[in-house]
């Protein structure tokens, strides 16, 4: 085993003795994972309390989203899709469910591909489902501004794309979270940079520290949020320096800015929140789904009541606290967003829980 | 939120380039990486390139990196020789 | 209104609810019940082992093998797994019209060499043509029954035992993967799909005392260890760092999003040995071409359920497959 790890491991025990039990957000869902995955959450006990976030897009997508892309699969479109959105169910039905009935459900590795599958099939309407963070959005906007090149009329996005530190407002001022410390999302850090977290040391004095995901970047953000909680002082902290410049990726914050324009968006476990998502540009509306199909309103589907995944993505509870968790709601048979994402906090718990 | 690796570019043409994960070569979209170059250690989520891969951090940190490709791994060892 | 889905054909938890709701309700029995990979009888005091596995795999050549190697490695590790030496086959091939005969020829043509390679016999086979557009090129179904040279069984494994892997996992996976998704590798990802029966043999020929073996094919490694767990109601302890992989195999799994250990090989065998028996069985297998990359990967224990541990020190719990595994990006 690696000794710069066993020491920092070492360490996070002796700083832990100091702190006392303390409760850490992760914000990002793949932050989830690599911590059940690498065995991470079972290092430091229940002194060491880490709580997922609402950094996984399946999760936060609404119903009403997903009602839509069922809509338009069962109206004849082509859908394609990263892999992460076919097993969300709405009223017992998924793209999953429909792909079995016949509907044409592609799934796709990049946006670009989505764009190269519509020029390859100039017969079918395709609409990719533009999903996911800061991170995703300039792929996004990328295959848009290619099929805008092409000049492409079968080709559109349904966007949900989602903006990370609205949300991050809401868990830091909510008094009953009482969250010590974020572990701060490395790869939305990539495009955005590090001022756009200022608030949370600055207003509501929570340090906060952007992570890489191999074990040890993981690590040393534990380290460093403790030492920061001990000295009392709170700011932001870069330690994924490798990748994360101060700015951000300035030619991919033009290219979104360019493409998309900031909007309400409507979270599972938050509602809607201001300037929380990104919606396509008037100058790309041909490539907005929403206007190319006059799709129905779908805002009125309710969550299963039995359904804690709001209080989940909030980390106010613990998968394990849900009643349906492992009894009812499996992988197999999920019955909220957070089982169904490889990336929800559920699906890592019962995956990967020790 | 999203998964990102860190592979070397061997080819541009245009703004798309042939990126080696170690032994693994897919194509990628340099749309926002418009000064990368042939050489370039970049990162790169749902096929597109979004960031540059710098080595130069602490170099135990760096020992400590299960880094996957082989790409990265000759380049880690260049910094390390340098660095010692 | 329930449908079949894809990760009912994934060999993990949905697989297992679809035999137990539908097929086993009606057609459960003493050999079925055992769910081990091959089926024992005995006849004029001599025991044998029976089989049968379909095969169905896109594309149908693939690096490393094709449908008609596949089709024949399958099997043949089903009968080894239970320590049995392969004798007499029967297959089923269900060809798609308009499906080239010449690409047939090569397939029927690796079929028959591994057979030869193992010299086991043909002895029933039967061909179907279904419409163009309802089969996937050429489906083979093949049953097989072999002699019981070794006892071994799941009701074997104690605690104490210890676990040895043959070969690098989820190579059979990748290669698909990077056929399907075109996506160049350097050296080519080749499927480790082989037949393991010579490499069994030899190892029955070390003095290395086995209690039990199975193939990890569909659901991976993970899911069989689990399956093996609760029905020998034993508990294990793997090591992550000793599980063999190879880097390219583990680059695309990054890619995609995939955990290696769920997914599938064709030619890799887990063996269960007494204790203190695994480096006698180790060196035997290094030395057979099929067994370069074996490890110890773990032990047998009292406790419940199968803990990786992982390479920071850290602890997980693995479980079986649930569904497919998709690409995803986050």
């Amino acid at each position: 085993m690696n000794s710069y790890i066993t020491n920092i491991t070492k360490n996070i025990k002796k700083l832990l003795e100091i702190t006392g039990p303390v409760k850490v957000m992760e914000v990002c869902g793949t932050h989830t994972v690599e911590i059940s995955r690498t065995g991470i959450r079972e290092l430091f006990g229940n002194q060491l309390d880490l709580v997922s976030g609402p950094g996984c897009p399946v999760c936060v997508t609404p119903n009403d989203y997903i009602a839509k892309a069922l809509w338009l699969a069962k109206s004849g479109v082509t859908i394609c899709t990263f892999g992460d959105m076919i097993q969300v169910p709405v009223n017992n039905e998924s793209l999953q469910s429909e792909k079995a009935k016949g509907y044409d459900v592609q799934l796709t590795y990049s946006p670009t591909e989505s764009v190269e599958f519509a020029i390859d099939n100039p017969d079918k309407k395709v609409v990719f489902l533009g999903v996911g963070f800061e991170t995703t959005a300039p792929s996004i906007a990328g295959a848009i501004i290619e099929a805008k090149k092409k000049e492409l009329d079968n080709f559109s996005v349904l966007c949900t794309l989602k903006t990370i530190p609205a949300p991050l407002g809401v868990i830091a001022s909510s008094p009953n979270l009482k969250i010590q410390g974020f572990m701060l999302p490395g790869h939305v850090s990539v495009i955005i940079g590090v001022k756009p977290y200022r608030f949370l040391a600055d207003k509501y004095k929570i340090p906060a520290v952007i992570a890489g995901f191999e074990a040890v970047d993981i690590l040393k953000a534990i380290e460093t949020i403790l030492n920061m909680i001990i000295s009392g002082s709170a700011s932001i902290v870069n330690e994924y320096k490798r990748v994360v410049l101060k700015n951000g990726n300035r030619s991919a914050l033009q290219l979104i800015n360019d493409v998309f324009t900031s909007c309400p968006s409507s979270w599972r476990g938050l509602g809607i929140l201001p300037n929380s998502g990104l919606r396509i540009s008037g100058k790309y509306s041909h490539f907005d789904a929403e206007k190319r199909f006059n799709i129905p309103d779908f805002t009125d589907i309710e969550d299963d009541p039995m359904c804690k995944c709001d209080k989940v993505i909030m980390g106010i509870i613990k998968p394990y606290e849900c009643e349906l968790f492992k009894r009812v709601c499996t992988p197999q048979n999920p019955k909220g967003p957070c089982m169904i994402s490889s990336e929800g906090s559920c699906a890592a718990y019962y995956k990967y829980g020790y | 939120m999203c998964l990102a690796i860190p592979g070397k570019i061997v080819e541009i043409n245009g703004d798309k380039a042939v990126v080696d994960y170690g032994g693994v070569r897919k194509k990628a979209s340099l749309m926002v990486m418009p000064n990368a170059k042939i050489g370039d250690i970049i990162l790169v989520h749902a096929g597109f390139a979004i960031a540059n891969v710098k080595l130069d951090e602490a170099k135990e940190k760096i020992e400590a990196i299960s880094y996957l490709s082989e790409a990265v791994r000759e380049e880690k060892e260049r910094i390390s020789k340098e660095q010692s | 209104m329930r449908k079949i889905l894809l990760s009912h054909g994934e060999g993990g938890l949905a697989t297992e609810r679809l035999i137990e709701s539908v097929f086993a309700s009606k057609l459960s029995n003493a050999y079925l019940a055992e769910m081990e990979d091959s089926a024992i009888f005995e006849l004029d005091g001599k025991k044998y082992a029976f089989t049968t596995d379909a095969f169905i795999v896109e594309p149908v050549f693939f690096p490393g093998g094709d449908i008609g190697k596949l089709a024949v490695s399958g099997v043949v590790n089903d009968l080894a797994a239970m320590g049995a030496k392969p004798l007499f086959f029967s297959a089923d091939f269900i060809i798609e019209e308009g499906f080239s005969i010449d690409k047939l020829d090569i397939i029927v043509e690796s079929f028959a060499k591994e057979l030869k390679e193992i010299s086991a016999v043909l002895v029933a086979a039967d061909t179907k043509v279904v419409p163009i557009g309802q089969g996937g090129d050429i489906y083979i179904a093949v049953s097989a029954i072999g002699e019981v040279i070794c006892e071994v069984g799941t009701h074997m494994i104690q605690s104490g035992d210890e676990i040895v892997i043959s070969g690098d996992i989820a190579r059979h996976s990748a290669a698909i993967i990077s056929v399907r998704e075109n996506i160049e590798t350097e050296p080519t990802i080749l499927s480790d799909c082989a037949p393991l029966w010579d490499l069994v043999n030899t190892a029955f020929e070390s003095d290395a005392v086995i209690h039990a073996m199975r193939d990890a094919t569909r659901g991976g490694l993970a899911t069989i260890l689990v399956e093996l767990s609760n029905k020998s109601d034993t508990g294990m302890e793997i090591y992550q760092e000793k599980i063999p992989i190879n880097p390219q195999v583990s680059v695309i799994c990054e890619l995609y999003g995939f955990d290696p250990l769920y997914l599938a090989c064709e030619g890799v065998m887990v063996f269960f040995t007494a204790e203190d028996n695994a480096e006698k069985l180790l060196s035997v297998l290094k030395k057979h071409n099929l067994g370069k990359n074996a490890e110890i990967i773990g032990r047998v224990n009292n406790d419940i359920g199968v803990i990786l541990h992982t390479p920071i020190g850290g602890k997980r719990k693995l479980i079986k497959l649930e569904g497919e595994q998709l690409p995803r990006i986050c």
